[in-house]
């Protein structure tokens, strides 16, 4: 530790791998974190039931989408995008999935919200199977942290058709 | 028990291993993890005042250097391998060739 240099060196290297260690039991510490969002979903309308020119089903709903997410916020997370998806089955795909709406929640104060909007992004099949087809609808929720993984949950709300005409 | 004070880095190394930890139970109680990282800047901060510039308490106890000898008898190793070397080939006292 005879100069400057070593000793500025070897005092920030050590620092720095000092914070990466913190930043690790951080992200660690999320485990004991137990959340409990309360989600609604539900759809109050089907506006339009089109059929586009390249022959793909196109519906636009309105829904219903109340939720509490301010468990879900522990002190290690930066923000939580949500969004609900329409699942399907057809004779052509097994698994279809068309994300309707979704959003990002900044902080605790954003968490709690209810809505009644149309679907965002457009509710297009690949062919026209749509016509009295059942579907869930599910609310995914993506926890972004401010160090560490992030991770994905979901809840699905089953029981939905779309009418036949 | 022969108690010796820790060497300049193991302070440095424990120093910030304290801050660490002093940063993180802040950080867990105010729930924040930016008063976590603050805690910690200004503990490095500090020890980084503390280690850094040249203080007169480095300078009070010297480590006595060895110093160097003279290589005066043949007895010794060096002396006997260099004259080895000598009469082996021809080298010249200098150790060129």
């Amino acid at each position: 530790m005879h100069s400057y240099a070593l000793r500025v060196n070897t005092a920030v290297t050590l620092a720095i791998m000092v914070l990466a260690v913190l930043c690790s039991f951080v992200s660690l510490s999320d485990h004991f974190h137990a959340s409990s969002p309360h989600v609604h979903l539900e759809v109050l309308s089907i506006d339009a039931f089109q059929r586009q020119k390249a022959g793909n089903d196109e519906v636009w709903l309105t829904l219903n989408i109340s939720a509490d997410f301010s468990s879900v916020f522990s002190w290690n997370t930066k923000q939580l995008f949500i969004f609900v998806a329409a699942e399907y089955v057809t004779p052509k795909n097994v698994v279809n999935q068309v994300s309707l709406w979704d959003a990002i929640l900044v902080s605790k104060n954003h968490a709690k919200f209810s809505i009644k909007t149309r679907n965002k992004y457009s509710f297009v099949d690949q062919g026209n199977n749509l016509r009295g087809s059942d579907f869930n609808l599910t609310m995914y929720w993506h926890v972004m942290p401010l160090t560490g993984a992030m991770y994905t949950e979901k809840q699905v709300f089953s029981g939905f058709r779309l009418p036949t005409e | 028990m022969d108690f010796r004070l820790p060497s300049t880095d193991q302070l440095l190394l424990y120093g910030l291993l304290s801050c660490a930890l002093i940063a993180i139970t802040s950080g867990c109680i105010m729930s924040s993890f930016k008063t976590m990282l603050m805690v910690y800047g200004i503990g490095v901060f500090l020890l980084l005042l503390i280690f850094i510039p040249d203080w007169p308490y480095f300078y009070r106890h010297p480590r006595e250097w060895m110093q160097p000898k003279r290589l005066e008898s043949s007895s010794s190793i060096i002396s006997q391998s260099r004259a080895e070397l000598l009469r082996s080939s021809s080298f010249d006292s200098k150790g060129h060739r």
